[in-house]
């Protein structure tokens, strides 16, 4: 089975490293912002508890300023003479109760109730009031409204007087049956219940004007005074404490009842059993949800300083503040406000936060992209060497230099390895080594079958050669022909399987496959042979002795494979095909030629190669006759590669003879030679047949010969 | 069969060895001279005649093209012991006594002892 092919990243080093730095600039970014958020919250929260007892403190002195006129006005009422009269007149008092009216706005009425049953009303007539006016006729300009309730004989009557700003009477509305009796008004009630105190009711509607409002009271002998404040009046007040709509201020008293509510309408509700007549709202009918969760905290803890509450998704600060009032009742004041109000300015402070933060990360970009490429260039460098490595490009060391120690460590590392791959594919077939760092497998004992070309090498006459020299010299003229030989060898996609001495054992079509490898064989032992003409000249030039090279090349089917220990492994190729290839190489000796092959090479390649028939042999061991042919030259290709007109002329009237030597007639053989003779005296190979033949004129081979000549030697 | 030397060239081997065509009637060789060279008779007729010097002629044996004849006596060097004569003309081989020896030489010691041994056997039977 194949292995799964692990997933290749395609996200590069480069990209990894910036990809951390910018992560982590941003982390860190994003760390001092939200922290700087947080640490704005609690100041916020802080800020906001501050600012609430500031409000509150604030409220308080509205609150007094706002109930001290009213307060001292109905005081005084309380303890003047003529007020306290529930008969005659008081308009000596009207001019300074109208200026009274007239400095303290929130004042909409003050009234004096008697026991007989009448009643003094001054009214402030406001634009709440001006309906009230109009309905009883009165002039619009109405400013103040007196109303004077009296006993005249059993009966009760009242009258109304218009008054301008200035105090002048500008209507009048005569003498009516009055209806109304102060005597029966809860302030008056309470008032004369608690005869030493000033009384402050809930507020409720006052009966002339139908306004809500609430009433200071106080009890004279005889009767009371009051001092209304209206509800409008008091929200006006109410209005001036929030900064904004999103505030909600709600102020009630020990009893849940509200004394006041930053939406006025929610101040009453409507009682369903008495004719749906209004009645003081109680903090049981809060529908505001901030203020609602704000007296949830209250039911639970009591009054507190500070809260966060989260209302459909914003926050918001409470607070709870105890109060107590003038006139000792208690009473508590809610406050609320979202907590963006105070987070404002800190919001902005933290924005600037993100944007430094994000300034320092733009100008510190092209810092990151420069470390970062110092960083991933050389081991991209390094990447490519690698792959240079694993297609065998080996030559030079590796020229790459970082910053970073361990990558530095990785270089030389690296440069080390390419050496020795370089020092060490030497001394094994480079394609085989190739092959093995492209495919990234690991050497295993064992072969397959596969047809390949074979070139065997050796130099004629080595030994005698090895002893007329110096062994350091034959070394180095070793390694010459050897370096000529191999590299053309490897160059022609050749592997070197081994060097035997002088001899070098070669083949293609393995490991890897090779096109034509027949042809190529035959080209490369071409080769060969020129390349060595020239070393020859060399070294002829230098005094030295000239070295020549037989070949043998074979075509067949080998075992290829790795042979040896777990500790020594050796591609090699072994077999039949490759002793005939070695035999071929040593009939050479025998037939005083350079480069023979088979006939199945002679049958691949002779449309593109001279071949000459040399012979039909079997050497000794060889299981079956060998047909033997001389490689002469190529039909094409370079001059010093190709075959000359000489050689094919000698082919060409060697085949004649040939012809006749076939046909097993001696004499007229004898005569073929004879003639052949005189065209190519020097060649041997006719030699051979001359001596044979004249050998079967003497005693004829048997009737069923195949025209193999044996050998006794291998 | 395969020599450490290297192989002669054609012009080398011809050496040594010489065609040469008789008419008919011609003698090749005559009874009583000397051997210098052997004979393969290539083509045409041979016959050996002996018994001239004793003056009762006699025909010894007629060869056929492929044999080799005359050898003896430039092996033991010695006198032609027979006259050879064509009847209708011939085409032999002359081969030269060195060629001959050459080819001893290059032949197996044992072979050539034994060549040397039949040689002399030769001449002692025919001198008996």
């Amino acid at each position: 089975m194949d292995p799964v092919p692990p997933h290749e990243p395609r996200v590069t080093l480069f990209v990894t490293i910036l990809s951390l730095f910018l992560t982590a600039t941003l982390l860190v970014g994003a760390g001092v912002a939200v922290s700087d958020y947080i640490q704005n919250r609690r100041n916020a929260i802080r800020l906001a508890s501050e600012t609430f007892e500031e409000k509150i403190g604030r409220i308080n002195e509205r609150r007094l300023a706002f109930f001290a006129a009213p307060v001292l006005i109905a005081q005084q009422f309380h303890d003047d003479p003529i007020l306290q009269q529930p008969a005659g007149s008081k308009d000596v008092n009207l001019k300074m109760i109208i200026s009274s009216l007239a400095l303290n706005p929130q004042i909409s009425a003050v009234y004096a109730g008697y026991g007989n049953g009448n009643f003094f009303h001054v009214l402030s007539i406001s634009d709440a009031e001006k309906e009230f006016v109009s309905q009883l006729r009165g002039p619009a300009s109405t400013r103040y409204a007196i109303q004077e309730i009296r006993t005249d004989g059993g009966i009760r009557k009242g009258s109304w007087r218009f008054l301008d700003a200035d105090g002048r009477q500008i209507g009048l509305l005569g003498d009516q049956v009055a209806t109304f009796d102060p005597r029966g008004r809860g302030w008056y009630r309470d008032a004369r219940a608690q005869p030493e105190k000033l009384v402050r009711n809930v507020p409720y509607i006052f009966a002339t004007t139908s306004q809500i409002g609430m009433t200071l009271a106080r009890a004279f002998d005889g009767g009371a005074v009051g001092v209304d404040i209206t509800l409008e009046r008091l929200m006006a007040f109410v209005r001036s404490v929030r900064s904004n709509d999103q505030q909600r201020f709600v102020a009630f008293d020990d009893q849940q009842r509200l004394l006041a509510h930053f939406d006025p309408e929610r101040m009453f509700k409507r009682h369903p059993g008495q004719n749906g007549a209004l009645e003081l709202a109680t903090t049981e009918d809060l529908v505001d949800p901030v203020v609602r969760q704000a007296m949830r905290s209250f039911s639970r803890e009591g009054p507190y300083s500070s809260a966060t509450l989260e209302v459909a998704g914003s926050e918001y600060i409470a607070t709870v503040a105890r109060q107590v009032g003038r006139d000792g009742g208690l009473f508590f004041i809610l406050f609320a406000a979202p907590l963006s109000d105070f987070m404002g300015p800190l919001a902005d402070a933290a924005s600037r936060s993100f944007l430094t933060a994000a300034m320092i990360f733009l100008l510190s970009l092209p810092a990151i992209i420069y470390f970062a490429h110092s960083i991933a260039r050389p081991l991209r460098k390094l990447s490519k060497e690698a792959e240079m490595i694993q297609a065998f490009q080996l030559t030079g060391p590796v020229k790459i230099q970082s910053r970073v120690r361990e990558v530095n460590t990785l270089i030389r590392s690296m440069s080390g390895m390419k050496g020795t791959i370089r020092e060490v594919s030497k001394f094994v077939p480079k394609a085989l080594v190739r092959e093995l760092l492209r495919s990234e497998g690991s050497l295993e004992v064992g072969g397959d079958t596969r047809r390949i070309s074979i070139l065997f090498s050796d130099v004629r006459d080595f030994t005698e050669i090895s002893e007329g020299m110096r062994p350091e010299a034959l070394m180095v003229n070793l390694s010459a022909y050897f370096e000529e030989l191999a590299s053309l060898i490897i160059q022609e996609n050749g592997t070197v399987d081994k060097f035997i001495g002088d001899a070098i054992f070669a083949f293609w079509n393995a490991p890897l496959p090779v096109a034509r490898h027949e042809h190529v064989a035959c080209m490369t032992a071409l080769k060969c042979r020129a390349a060595l003409r020239r070393l020859n000249s060399r070294w002829t030039s230098e005094g030295l002795e000239p070295w020549h090279t037989r070949f043998g090349v074979h075509v067949g089917q080998a075992v290829l494979g790795n042979v040896g220990s777990a500790d020594r492994i050796d591609y090699t190729a072994i077999g039949d095909t490759v002793n005939v290839a070695s035999r071929l190489e040593g009939l050479n000796k025998f037939y005083g030629t350079s480069i023979l092959t088979s006939g199945q090479i002679a049958a691949v390649c002779a449309g593109e190669f001279l071949f000459r028939r040399v012979d039909r042999s079997q050497p000794k061991g060889a299981g079956k006759p060998l047909d033997v042919f001389e490689l002469l030259g190529a039909l094409q290709g370079p001059e010093e590669l190709r075959a000359t007109r000489e050689m094919t002329d000698l082919v060409a009237d060697w085949n004649r003879v040939y012809q006749v030597y076939a046909n097993g007639d001696w004499l007229r053989t004898l005569d073929a030679l004879h003639e052949f003779a005189g065209e190519h005296p020097e060649d041997a190979i006719a030699g051979i047949y001359l001596s044979r033949v004249i050998g079967f004129v003497l005693e004829p081979p048997p009737q069923d010969w195949d025209g193999t000549t044996h050998f006794a030697q291998k | 069969m395969m020599s450490k030397v290297e192989p002669l060239p054609i012009s080398a081997v011809w050496q040594g060895f010489e065609r040469k065509s008789f008419p008919a009637g011609a003698t090749i060789f005559a009874e009583g001279e000397t051997g210098t060279a052997a004979f393969i008779l290539l083509r045409g007729d041979v016959t050996f005649r002996a018994g001239r010097e004793a003056g009762r002629e006699r025909a010894l044996t007629e060869l056929k093209p492929g044999q080799m004849f005359g050898v003896h006596a430039v092996m033991a060097g010695a006198r032609r012991g027979a006259t050879a004569i064509t009847t209708h003309g011939c085409e032999v081989m002359n081969v030269s006594g060195d060629k001959l020896r050459q080819k001893l030489e290059d032949a197996d010691p044992f072979v050539r002892y034994w060549v040397d041994y039949l040689s002399k056997r030769i001449i002692d039977l025919s001198t008996q």
